[in-house]
């Protein structure tokens, strides 16, 4: 069989060979900027106004000739501006608030561990596709997690509790007199951590079924110190036990899952008025403790 | 019950934008990996879209379901039963 080949538009070929060129230029400046913030090369530039590639090596104990390279990248890909008359680069404020400031909500500088954690899944993804198994979250480089969570929290730390939690009918008022959370499908429980701290009434129970996650879950509880009222454990969602819930959520999670439908399903009747009511000491765990 | 999900319109050619092909792009890697991974007959994936959405919580047997607020990288959806 012959296949026939269309005319080639030459105009056609060159923009999208200049398109695929410059995704490649992102995709590698992507690699650079997750060695940098590794680094702190974006800290030492931050408030620093126009520093020279000495300046920046010398304040964060690197290669000044592998920082110059990488600043010359940066220039090029507009991360950094550079003055030609005197070869300093400057890392503007604004960049600085999306690449070094994590208290921001423009901070994007966590999502690129994730991006190393992609790149790494190409062999294991590539299996799954043709055997069909796809690929766990479970199975992922760790980064992944770590990356995630760094790249969901300042939109969580920005809205969760001041316009979405809000925007839900009645749903703030019983979470500041005393309500009963759980956070489905939470990684590191970043989520489940700022409405703890924001509704110091309530008590929140957070479950995912990545056991790795949830022991780091612990730990984040315990330096915000709420870990009294919070409580992580290994499930997943559709194996929840039941209780009587005030609100579920799921925070960009159930689109992940093998059963969605499952998953949302039974807190749909466990939530309802005549679900049977746990008692004060809510959801045992069958999982012995590691922590 | 509280559904914060990606933002994404509900059909492919109303999402040919940067953020949505970061969100299939990771999807393809993470969401829609793990969902099959897990046996998915419905892997929504991260671009699922509020329809989806709301037939999944409506499949549940939730009755009322409505978008409660949104920013440029999320949607924000009430269900009760």
């Amino acid at each position: 069989m012959q296949t026939q080949t269309a005319p080639i538009d030459e105009q056609r070929l060159q923009d999208f060979l200049g398109k695929a060129v410059t995704d490649l230029s992102a995709a590698v400046t992507c690699a650079n900027i997750l060695v940098g913030a590794k680094l702190g090369l974006y800290g030492a530039m931050a408030g620093a106004g126009p520093v020279s590639p000495g300046t920046v090596a010398q304040k964060t104990g690197t290669n000044e000739r592998l920082v110059h390279e990488w600043l010359n990248n940066q220039a090029a890909a507009g991360y950094v501006s550079y003055d030609a008359d005197t070869g300093r680069f400057e890392l503007p404020a604004e960049h600085a608030a999306a690449l070094t400031d994590e208290d921001s909500p423009a901070f994007i500088a966590g999502i690129y561990d994730s991006l190393a954690a992609i790149w790494r899944a190409d062999g294991r993804l590539a299996r799954g596709f043709r055997d069909g198994t796809g690929m766990g979250w479970h199975e992922h480089d760790p980064r992944l997690f770590v990356g995630t969570e760094r790249f969901f929290r300042p939109g969580y730390r920005t809205n969760l509790t001041t316009s979405w939690i809000p925007a839900l009918d009645g749903v703030e008022e019983k979470l500041q007199r005393g309500a009963i959370v759980a956070d489905v499908g939470c990684d590191h429980g970043a989520s489940t951590i700022i409405m703890a701290q924001a509704y110091p009434l309530s008590r929140f129970y957070g479950f995912d079924y990545h056991a790795g996650s949830i022991e780091t879950a612990r730990e984040r509880a315990a330096v915000a110190g709420v870990s009294e009222r919070v409580t992580f454990d290994v499930a997943a969602a559709q194996d929840i036990p039941a209780r009587d819930l005030d609100l579920v959520c799921f925070f960009d999670c159930l689109h992940d899952m093998g059963d969605p439908v499952g998953a949302a399903r039974p807190r749909a009747t466990r939530s309802s008025p005549t679900a049977p009511c746990c008692s004060s000491s809510p959801w045992p765990t069958t999982r012995s403790r590691t922590t | 019950m509280l559904l914060v999900e990606p933002m994404a319109n509900d059909a492919l050619e109303d999402n040919m934008n940067p953020v949505a092909a970061m969100f299939y792009g990771a999807s393809t890697f993470l969401c829609v990996a793990n969902a099959v991974n897990q046996g998915g007959q419905l892997a929504l994936g991260a671009q699922a879209g509020e329809a989806r959405l709301h037939d999944v919580f409506t499949q549940a047997g939730f009755t009322r379901f409505r978008r409660a607020a949104e920013t440029p990288f999320n949607i924000v959806l009430e269900a009760r039963p």
